[in-house]
């Protein structure tokens, strides 16, 4: 008869196994990239065939140099060879004579931010103090050190790649009086800047082909 | 019938009949449940994380009264683009609801007592859902309270004097709020100790 209880450890376990709140965490650093677009609703962009292309790759800083310490330029050809890839798929054509003036024009940019973000290990003192340790704090060794206070903190770069859809014919402002060409399309790519050059590369293009891919208003074939 | 007489129908059984109260019941539960409707929308999942606690006092031979608390986690991985006024957001989204049904129960028990029974029942009362989003490095969080129902069948089975397993069939529908319904059904196997004839 007893053996019929071997149903509680049976649901115990299966509590234990299956007790998270929120399974399925994050796996890889790809999987955090995001991909943000929005365009101008008012705008036809059937009207549009001609695009120019900024040939390089503005980094835009808003403090203290950040972008360009945090960013180099190893993978600029490749940003503008997708842009330019994506926009052509999307039936526009190239105007290379600077003389024609296009329909659209394409500017690429890059931010980077130093984000930081602290966590707790306040459970520390639940364990009392374990004498072996000896002494009242970890030695130099630790390197990393314990701040009294029980809180950590991690750094990581995160870097956004912008994509901006302008047309030089439309004034922005009615009145004229601000020099400032309306934004037709707008994406913005963030992610951790992190990970192997090839890894990074692979991200950059699947983030530039997401932008378009959700973008399908931008077609013009 | 509205949402307060539902909700008074087993608080009158419970008062009415308190002479026979002191025949309890409790059950804990485990079981799969799978989402529908617009919880399906949000999150497609049969989900293996489901307890479930019903506290079930007997105020008649074949008829008890009770709470039940349950704890239901729902999780989903998309790729899905979301629009949110005029921008499209693409990325892997990280989905979740944590349900937490907290509902007055009434059962209707058949058969003979101490022996196989079959019940049904429901519940009524109030849902608290913990929904979240992970997108990127931003998360949202959208938590509710719902009015909800939960009908329910299910049969009792004899292990031990004073203990039961059972087995039952349910459906959670939480109404709207905040513009949406929450909604699953379970399938449930759980253990119950009694005291009494349940």
């Amino acid at each position: 008869m007893q053996k019929r209880w071997s149903v509680l450890p049976v649901l115990a376990g299966a509590l234990l196994l299956f007790s998270s709140c929120y399974p399925g965490e994050v796996t890889s650093i790809s999987e955090i990239d995001i991909v943000v677009t929005t365009h101008d609703d008012t705008v036809n962009f059937q009207s549009f065939t001609t695009y120019a292309l900024a040939d390089s790759v503005v980094h835009i800083d808003f403090e203290d140099n950040m972008a360009d310490d945090l960013l180099d330029r190893s993978n600029d050809a490749l940003i503008l060879a997708r842009v330019r890839a994506g926009i052509e798929a999307m039936g526009y054509v190239e105007v290379a004579n600077p003389t024609i003036q296009p329909d659209v024009v394409l500017l690429v940019g890059a931010i980077a931010a130093e984000n930081t973000a602290y966590f707790s290990y306040g459970w520390w003192p639940y364990y009392g103090w374990y004498p072996g340790w000896g002494g009242c704090c970890y030695g130099p060794g630790w390197g990393w050190g314990y701040p009294s206070g029980g809180v950590g903190s991690v750094s990581y770069n995160v870097g956004t790649l912008v994509v901006t859809m302008l047309d030089p014919d439309r004034p922005s402002d009615p009145t004229g009086e601000v020099d400032l060409a309306p934004v037709l399309w707008l994406a913005a790519m963030n992610g951790i800047l992190s990970g192997s050059s090839i890894s990074l590369a692979n991200r950059i293009t699947g983030l530039i082909d997401q932008a378009y891919a959700q973008s399908p208003y931008l077609n013009t074939n | 019938m509205n949402k307060r007489a539902l909700l008074a129908i087993p608080l009158a059984l419970l008062i009415s009949n308190g002479a026979q109260a002191q025949e309890w019941y409790w059950g804990l539960s485990y079981g799969v449940a799978s989402t529908t409707s617009d919880t399906k929308d949000f999150i497609d999942d049969t989900s293996w994380r489901n307890w479930g606690l019903d506290i079930l006092a007997r105020v008649k031979p074949n008829t008890a009264v009770g709470m039940y608390f349950g704890w239901n986690v729902f999780n989903d991985i998309t790729q899905e683009v979301s629009t949110v006024n005029n921008a499209q957001i693409g990325g892997t989204q990280y989905r979740y609801i944590n349900s937490f049904p907290m509902l007055l129960t009434v059962r209707q028990f058949m058969g003979d007592p101490g022996g196989m029974r079959f019940f049904v029942g429901g519940g009524v009362g109030a849902q608290y859902d913990k929904n979240r989003v992970d997108v990127g490095q931003w998360r949202i969080e959208d938590n509710q309270w719902h009015f909800a129902v939960a009908p329910e069948i299910g049969v009792i089975l004899p292990l031990q004097s004073d203990a039961k397993w059972f087995v039952n069939a349910k459906y959670d529908y939480a109404f709207k709020a905040a513009d949406r319904t929450r909604s699953y059904f379970q399938l449930n196997i759980g253990v119950a100790w009694q005291t009494g004839g349940f």
